[in-house]
């Protein structure tokens, strides 16, 4: 098959949409209230942690993450950890369609069987990632259009129907910075803006590692942008105490529209936002794992799309028993067990590692 | 095929033409066989007459040998053909050729075929004259402002259509034959400098391999460009209208124009190719874009109306504001169907209908209309079958599925459309977001000869290429 | 492969339609919940009313056989969602829950909590958060629901609508929407209010359809000032031109009329101002809130029963100091009647507060209800009267009685 590269466009818009993806419904973690500023300061460390994956690149002088791992750690090993990754990902995209699931069944279908939803979506998710990098980059740009479209409409629409009071944002920090660079530390960094470390798998068709970094940085940028007004529109709207309480705070938010009684009940739209995001980010996670298994096992990553996909939906049933259960293996256990392993660990052993090789061929 | 066999060079002679003939075509009643004496010569002409133009043949062809004297007497018999050709008969496509084979095809293109006995060679003189339609506005693709003009059955009316509208030495024409029954030409139509090699070349390819037996119209070949790949989309072109073809060929792409059909393809195609008219930039600019984003809103429309109406009426009443539900709610009380049967119902009847009047003779059409309007939909509802709503909603629908300026799109979307309307009334939202994003998906999969089918055109594709790889 | 993929979606398409629609509703049986009263049942039930829309007569498009828009129906149980899931033990149709405009609360259970009737509200994703909350003062919430009006209209639309327009041209009725008071009962230093209605005449006479041809109504559902709630439990209520304050003290008010007196006699001078606006300031000095409201606004003169001479620039000015003066005063009387007689911080000021002083605020956080009735209050009104519509002064012979 020909490797085509994706246009540079067509790389930063499937970036944004990537880190917007369930962020943009669910919010930041409300540990805090004050999240549109978790939101903005987590931009800093969260670049640095990018910066740190493409230097990796660029040392181990290797276009995508598996052959490096492959590489620096040895046949063994290095199976095992792009193993790892490939059940990294496939986790993750199951616990984002589970997200998805948990809001269309709460809006929009009550009595309808999770599982028939979660057979077609993981059904067209397959279709997606079957057709390869550049079948989901093109297919990125009307989605972040939509998205970003939808988004506004609800910001304009909002703004419209007079439910925006800018003075719900004060008190700004009333219980003082700490808290906000906790939770800074604890969640945003590893979600969603660690997650893109699932694009170094496929550096190779997104350009070279110097035109990947400039790109993701300004994808990163912008989807900050987005995040924290979002999380500011949110506030606006629904203030931060009401927020607390919300399961989907977009939606809340959303559900306050009202114009002339006649333009009400968004809640369409929000749902359409989140089954897009959630569509594209599922299906990056499945190439990716995908291509994993393909690299191991030698084999055509088209090969394991199916079996992959199918994994990843009975998966998503799997994973919790109820809502709460979800939050808090999101929030807690997935974070210190997986995020900042896969994230953070790894990729810093493997940096040393490559520095202490790159040493050691100078000599 | 014992006429292959034999070796024509040596024995040709007239009662071997004139048998040669017979044996090919038969006795088939427009072969016309004139004797005539040139230069002292016995000679025949043999044509189809209802290939040819006999007066010309007369005035152009037979005067001026007749008359001729003989100062060819000393010239060798084997340059009579040539001194024929250069002095009567300068100005006509003619050939020689000995092998009959190649002359009764000749002949069957309108040629005449002249034999003076004693020649070892046939003279073929183009007279040929097609009964064609004159140039006229097209049907399916008609315009308010802009060029009238249409193709027609004839390729090379056609092939002149194009070339007075592109003055460019670069335009090429290449001929190809296909079909094995009946040898229609078809000519492959390009701007050399700007084609993109790529396609081209996969053309001729697919032109070469491609064995049929008859070919007599362009929807012949669509399959043969067709994507492997399952392709829900059209990927070739159809239209009838030389300015359309004439864009296409500056935005890189290839026309095959094939003789007997007055559809012209167009290679590779793109989904915005269909949302786009020539008229849009015949004028004002703002409202020919305001136009073609209409046209992507009917498709819209037309592909999600009956679908998003059923989901929200029977799954999402929230989504309604109170007063349209009540209405709604009003309007249907008493109805005896549920909504997804009331719209496939009235889809289909509208299908009939539409059916009906295409194929009905044009006089027969008003009763249709009137049948369709006033007795199905007036009663219909009347009756309390169905309701206002929805005859709304699907009325508006099927209107929508006539915006496209290409009609073999807007039948594929009614397709669709009745995929979404089960999808919709089984899962609702959800499963027209399932459907919606299938298809978009599938739209950024297919790509015919190798590009994208969303991009938006070629010529913009190849400048973002250039700078890309600067 | 593709055939195969194509094989796969037809079964899967196929098993959808074997097994059935799930979340199926058939609009034609079913009916939608427009209003709901909620009185105390029997043994500590609760007794609930709905109104349900009859769409064929509440929109008038087929010729309709003169019947109720809506019928009411009642149910008791021990919870809100347990009563109104057992519906159908009376009513044939499913019953659609989103588009209900009104929640009517009697008094007595107002008094002993809104918490277990907001819960199921805020819970459910078919209830609006701007469906109003009304409590039903001195009558049975059940009875708002019960009077007919001409013209096809339920009680519950013509309710609402009545509620937003005297919120538009008065201010004489609080925001009452659900969300507003969830949004007050969880901000720190402001207490909700909900608007009350009352019912003024015979209920009794005005429950059938035949009563609605009198061109007097029978009964009517009045505005009636706003409930004032500590925490979730209601406490009392003000009244109509108290809650214009109160409104006007939010700065959530879009036009009203004062009737300014001009004279020692009966005199006034009706002004319409739109628009309005309020800034306040509240700071902490020693140990006590000062509250600094300023009142902005612009207005044009719509009656005077003196004989201003609003043809001149003085003329103008004196009006303008009358209001401003009228203003001060009446704010300043609402301010300390709600002091005095609750209590209970309902403007805001906690608030603003914690909003803008939040030092200050923390030190005064645990009992600032406490604090706020000993606040002291100023307030200043810079008042624009622009002009006085068609005439000058008012229209009297000159020189009479020189």
């Amino acid at each position: 098959m020909k490797t085509t590269r994706l246009q540079p466009f067509h790389t930063f818009t499937i970036m944004t949409v990537f880190l917007l993806g369930t962020s943009i419904i669910f919010g930041t973690p409300r540990l805090v209230e004050d999240t549109w500023i978790v939101d903005l300061i987590t931009l800093i460390p969260s670049c640095a942690l990018f910066m740190l994956y493409t230097h990796l690149l660029v040392a181990g002088n290797s276009n995508d993450l598996y052959s490096l791992l492959y590489k620096i750690w040895g046949r063994l090993l290095g199976q095992i950890l792009v193993l790892g990754y490939t059940v990294y990902f496939l986790y993750i995209a199951s616990r984002n369609i589970r997200d998805m699931i948990e809001l269309v069944k709460t809006t929009l279908l009550a009595d309808t069987p999770e599982e028939l939803l979660i057979l077609l979506f993981t059904l067209v998710i397959a279709y997606a990632s079957a057709g390869g990098l550049s079948a989901i980059g093109r297919v990125a740009i009307p989605i972040s259009g939509m998205v970003i479209f939808f988004f506004l409409l609800l910001a304009v629409l909002l703004g419209f129907s007079g439910s925006l009071d800018t003075e719900r944002i004060l008190p700004l920090l009333s219980k003082g910075i700490s808290p906000v660079i906790n939770a800074t530390w604890k969640s945003t960094i590893w979600f969603p803006y660690g997650e893109i470390i699932v694009f170094l798998v496929f550096v190779n068709g997104l350009g070279n590692p110097r035109r990947f970094r400039v790109l993701g940085l300004a994808a990163m940028i912008c989807s900050c942008f987005v995040l924290t007004f979002s999380s500011l529109l949110q506030i606006c709207t629904l203030g931060k105490e009401n927020m607390k309480f919300s399961v989907f705070a977009l939606l809340d938010a959303a559900r306050q529209i009202n114009i002339a009684d006649f333009i009400t009940r968004m809640d369409a739209l929000v749902a359409f936002i989140i089954f897009f995001s959630v569509l594209l980010k599922c299906s990056i996670f499945l190439y990716a794992g995908t291509k994993g298994a393909a690299f191991v096992f030698k084999r055509s990553f088209k090969k394991f799309t199916l079996p992959c996909a199918f994994l990843i939906g009975g998966y998503s049933i799997l994973v919790t028993n109820n809502y709460g259960e979800h939050v808090e293996e999101g929030l807690k256990h997935v974070i210190f067990w997986l995020h900042i392993p896969m994230q953070l660990v790894i990729p810093v052993a493997t940096l040393l590692l490559v520095w202490i090789r790159n040493l050691k061929g100078e000599e | 095929m014992t006429t292959d066999e034999k070796k024509p060079s040596t024995d040709i002679n007239m009662e071997s033409v004139k048998e040669e003939l017979e044996q090919r075509l038969g006795e088939t009643s427009d072969l016309a066989s004139v004797t005539i004496r040139i230069f002292g010569e016995a000679g025949v002409f043999s044509y189809l007459t209802s290939m040819t133009n006999t007066a010309f043949l007369m005035d152009n062809v037979i005067k001026p040998l007749t008359h001729a004297g003989s100062p060819l007497d000393k010239l060798q018999k084997n340059q009579w053909l040539d001194r024929i050709r250069e002095q009567y008969l300068a100005g006509l496509t003619t050939e020689t050729s000995n092998d009959p084979g190649h002359f009764t095809d000749l002949i069957m293109k309108g040629y005449a075929a002249l034999y003076i006995s004693g020649m070892t060679e046939v003279l073929m003189i183009d007279i040929k004259e097609l009964e064609t339609r004159a140039v006229t506005e097209p049907t399916t693709q008609s315009v308010a402002i802009g060029p009238k003009d249409g193709f027609t059955e004839s390729a090379e009316t056609n092939i002149s259509l194009i070339r007075r509208k592109i003055q460019n030495p670069y335009l090429r024409f290449e001929k190809y034959e296909l079909g094995q029954m009946t040898k229609t030409s078809i000519y492959l139509s390009y701007v050399d400098d700007l084609v993109e090699k790529d396609v081209l070349n996969q053309i001729r390819d697919k032109i070469q391999e491609r064995k049929m037996d008859s070919l007599f119209a362009t929807s012949n070949l669509d399959t043969l460009f067709q994507s492997k790949e399952l392709s829900l989309f059209p990927t070739v072109y159809a239209t009838e209208r030389p300015d359309n073809v004439c864009n296409g060929l500056i935005d890189k792409r290839v026309a095959i124009i094939v003789n007997g059909s007055p559809f012209v393809l167009m290679v590779p195609s793109l989904f915005n190719d269909y949302f786009r008219s020539p008229e849009d930039v015949y004028q004002w600019f703002s409202f020919g874009v305001f136009i073609r984003y209409l046209r992507y809103l009917s498709f819209l429309i037309s592909l999600c109306m009956p679908a998003l109406y059923i989901a929200i009426t029977c799954y999402h009443q929230e989504l309604i504001p109170t007063l349209l539900l009540t209405s709604i709610a009003a309007q249907r009380q008493g109805i005896p169907f549920p909504v997804v049967f009331e719209v496939l119902v009235l889809e289909i009847t509208f299908e009939i209908l539409r059916e009906a009047g295409t194929r009905m003779p044009r006089i027969i059409g008003q009763s249709i209309s009137i049948a369709g309007a006033l007795v199905l939909g007036q009663a219909a509802v009347l009756a309390g079958f169905v309701s206002n709503v929805s005859l709304i909603v699907v009325s508006l629908t099927v209107i929508s599925g006539f915006v496209s300026p290409i009609y073999s799109f807007g039948a594929r979307i009614r397709l669709f459309r009745y995929g979404l309307i089960i999808l919709g009334s089984i899962l609702g939202l959800f499963g027209i977001f399932l459907a919606v994003a299938f298809l978009l998906l599938h739209l950024s999969r297919i790509e015919p000869f190798g590009i994208p089918y969303l991009t938006s055109s070629l010529t913009k594709r190849a400048k973002k290429g250039e700078r890309n790889a600067a | 492969m593709l055939r195969k993929g194509l094989l796969l979606f037809m079964a899967v398409i196929l098993c959808l339609l074997q097994s059935g629609c799930w979340d199926w509703v058939e609009v034609n049986q079913s009916s939608m919940l427009t209003g709901m009263a909620i009185e105390p049942g029997k043994n500590g039930m609760l007794k609930l009313t709905m109104e349900v829309l009859n769409p064929a007569e509440a929109q008038r498009v087929q010729s309709s056989s003169g019947g109720p828009p809506t019928l009411l129906y009642t149910m008791e149980g021990k919870s809100i969602s347990e009563a109104s899931s057992r519906m159908n033990e009376m009513v044939e149709r499913k019953i659609i829950y989103s588009h209900i405009h009104m929640v009517v609360v009697d008094e007595s259970i107002a008094r002993k909590g809104l918490n277990q009737i907001i819960d199921v509200l805020q819970r459910s994703r078919f209830v609006r958060e701007d469906v109003l909350i009304l409590i039903a003062k001195d009558t049975p919430a059940s009875d708002v629901l019960k009077i007919m009006y001409p013209s096809g209209q339920y009680s519950s639309w013509k309710l609402r609508m009545q509620i937003i327009h005297f919120y538009r041209s008065w201010g004489g009725t609080p925001k009452s929407t659900l969300y507003n008071y969830t949004d007050a009962i969880l901000s720190e230093g402001r207490e909700p209010v909900l608007a009350a209605i009352s019912v003024e005449g015979e209920v009794n006479n005005s429950e059938n359809s035949k009563d609605t041809t009198s061109s007097i109504p029978r009964a009517i559902v009045k505005c009636a000032g706003s409930a004032v709630f500590k925490e979730d439990k209601l406490i009392g209520f003000i009244s109509v031109p108290d809650t214009r304050l109160l409104n006007m003290i939010r700065d959530k008010i879009t036009g009203t009329s004062f009737a300014v007196p001009v004279d020692k006699k009966q005199g006034v001078a009706t002004i319409r101002m739109d628009p309005i606006h309020t800034t306040m300031d509240v700071t902490l000095e020693s140990g006590r809130p000062q509250v600094k409201l300023s009142i902005a606004g612009e207005g044009h003169v719509s009656s005077i029963d003196t004989d201003l001479p609003l043809d001149t620039a003085a003329g103008y000015r004196q009006l303008e100091q009358m209001e401003s003066n009228f203003l001060n005063e009446q704010v300043k009387s609402t301010i300390s009647r709600v002091q005095r007689e609750f209590g209970v911080d309902i403007f805001g000021f906690g608030e603003y507060m914690n909003r803008h002083h939040y030092s200050e605020y923390k030190l005064v956080k645990q009992d600032w209800n406490g604090h706020f009735k000993a606040a002291e209050i100023e307030v200043s009104s810079r008042i624009v009267i622009s002009r006085s519509d068609l005439k000058t002064r008012r229209l009297n012979k000159p020189d009479v009685g020189q």
